[in-house]
């Protein structure tokens, strides 16, 4: 067996609703075992179609979001517009492949259909969608769900999920790695102060992006709260570095180069250590307002 | 290695996104100015170690994603600042009207009980760009800062070549300085009882 490709996939054809979700969990497990079909630049034939099943979103045709389109800019395109610029700047494939015109335009569309706010990190979050699809408006679609059903409480104005994410990944540090968590903390850094970007944007803000979709295949796999554990899997890759370094913000304003592969495989060993209730916030901290109140008391 | 007695001084940056708060603390502390630069995403921090009419202070920077306004940081965020800095592109009048706002949404946060005294920075930024591009005057600035009545300084700067920064910082540090208790904390700074007390103890999640 090789990677996951488009036999693959093709080779899943479910029957009833049962073969259906069996088709999905072997999927997930391919994903994760195997790596999807891609080039060193992360483009694929494949990967598209194996987020929209993992995200639940299914073929749309793009006349609703052309209508929106043609609505022209939000009320929040000027602040957009000063984000798109600086979106993924250092990441030369992304920018031969996607226009700053699209990406604005998936972000307005989103303002206008959602009427909601835009918050910082959004670009971040939308862009490894328009590299990924092969149309625009299969890249809003996706990044649509994925905003309002994976991690609606992360683009809240407030940024609750963000903070209370934040808050988890202190959690388990402390108790996957003491001594790390103990030396940040005497440092005066907890997780608000280093990994806010990482969490806010499932950790795409770390370059390279060909590694970003390999880490969002597990993540949509999975589900996007392990991203907190990705963070800690990103720490520790770098431990011994941050734990003599008399200042490890100087290592964490900006994390080392993604690698999914390691990452990945430290996080699923990661899990096995979380307890079952911890776990069980970690689950739902993204997306469910009701356990809130009980991260903000740990 | 034991450090110097150190007082640690935390700074807020505030400002419209895209006005440069990231660049001037970059070219500030490391005395950089790339090219290549990205959105702020929630906050990013950095310090900076030095000596003020003789008094070694570490200066804590507490960058924030310029968007924030209505999208609490939290109060810890705020907390505990012994200055605030507020910057606005000297060629982007809708950012030298915001200057007033952030003010207000810092105090506000801060609840900070001599609104009066309370230190303010404002940088007019990028000021290396073609001058025909000005929308905001110098006069203009000058006079909001005196008519506010409040503890305002004003510098005019370039993020770019590094115009005016370090002046600028020193009068922060200085101006940081004076409304600090003069705590003295003896130990490596950045892991001083005072920083933890302000991050902690309203929970992470201060929203």
């Amino acid at each position: 067996m090789g990677k996951v490709g488009y036999k693959h996939l093709l080779s899943l054809r479910p029957k009833s609703k049962e073969d259906q979700q069996n088709a999905i969990s072997t999927l997930r497990r391919d994903v994760m075992l195997e790596q999807v079909e891609a080039e060193t630049d992360g483009t694929s034939t494949t990967r598209a179609y194996i987020w929209s099943i993992f995200l639940h979103s299914r073929p749309k045709s793009s006349e609703e979001y052309i209508r929106y389109v043609r609505q022209g800019p939000s009320p929040l395109a000027e602040k957009i517009r000063n984000d798109v610029s600086r979106t993924l700047v250092t990441d030369t494939f992304f920018h031969t492949r996607v226009s700053q015109s699209s990406l604005s335009r998936v972000l307005n569309v989103y303002v206008w259909k959602k009427g909601t706010t835009y918050v910082q990190g959004m670009n971040v979050l939308a862009a490894p969608f328009l590299y990924v699809c092969k149309s625009e408006s299969q890249s809003y679609y996706m990044f649509e769900k994925l905003l309002q059903h994976e991690c609606p409480l992360y683009v809240v104005p407030n940024l609750d999920g963000v903070h209370r994410g934040l808050k988890l990944l202190d959690k388990c540090l402390e108790l996957l790695d003491t001594k790390l968590y103990a030396y940040l903390i005497s440092k005066g850094l907890p997780a608000k102060l280093y990994a806010f970007p990482s969490i806010l944007t499932l950790s795409a803000c770390t370059a390279p992006l060909s590694e970003v979709l390999k880490l969002w295949d597990f993540l949509f796999a999975y589900g996007v709260h392990l991203n907190v554990l990705c963070v800690i899997a990103q720490l520790l890759v770098i431990r011994d570095e941050l734990i003599s370094h008399p200042k490890p913000m100087k290592l964490l304003r900006k994390f080392p180069p993604l690698n999914a592969k390691d990452v990945i495989r430290l996080t699923v060993l990661l899990i096995t250590k979380i307890p079952r209730d911890l776990f069980d916030l970690l689950v739902r901290h993204c997306w469910d307002p009701d356990v809130g109140v009980v991260i903000d008391r740990l | 290695m034991t450090s110097p007695r150190r007082t640690l001084l935390k700074v807020v940056i505030l400002g419209d996104s895209g006005v440069g708060k990231t660049s001037l603390m970059n070219q500030f502390v490391n005395h950089r100015f790339s090219r290549e630069y990205k959105a702020t995403i929630g906050a990013d921090f950095l310090t900076k170690e030095l000596e003020v009419d003789g008094e070694a202070i570490t200066l804590q920077l507490w960058d924030t994603a310029g968007q924030e306004r209505f999208q609490s940081l939290g109060v810890a965020f705020y907390r505990g600042a012994d200055c605030c800095i507020v910057v606005y592109d000297v060629n982007n009048a809708k950012s030298f009207e915001s200057v007033e706002n952030w003010r207000s949404e810092f105090l506000e946060q801060t609840s900070s009980l001599n609104n009066n005294a309370f230190p303010f920075v404002i940088l007019g930024n990028q000021i290396d760009k073609d001058p025909s591009k000005r929308t905001v005057p110098l006069n203009h600035a000058l006079s909001y800062c005196k008519n506010q009545g409040g503890n305002l300084t004003h510098f005019e700067t370039s993020a770019k070549d590094g115009t005016n920064v370090s002046i600028a910082f020193e009068s922060i540090a200085r101006s940081a300085l004076e409304n600090s208790s003069h705590e003295d904390y003896a130990s490596d700074l950045t892991g001083s009882i005072s920083l933890l007390n302000n991050t902690n103890e309203s929970g992470s999640c201060a929203c």
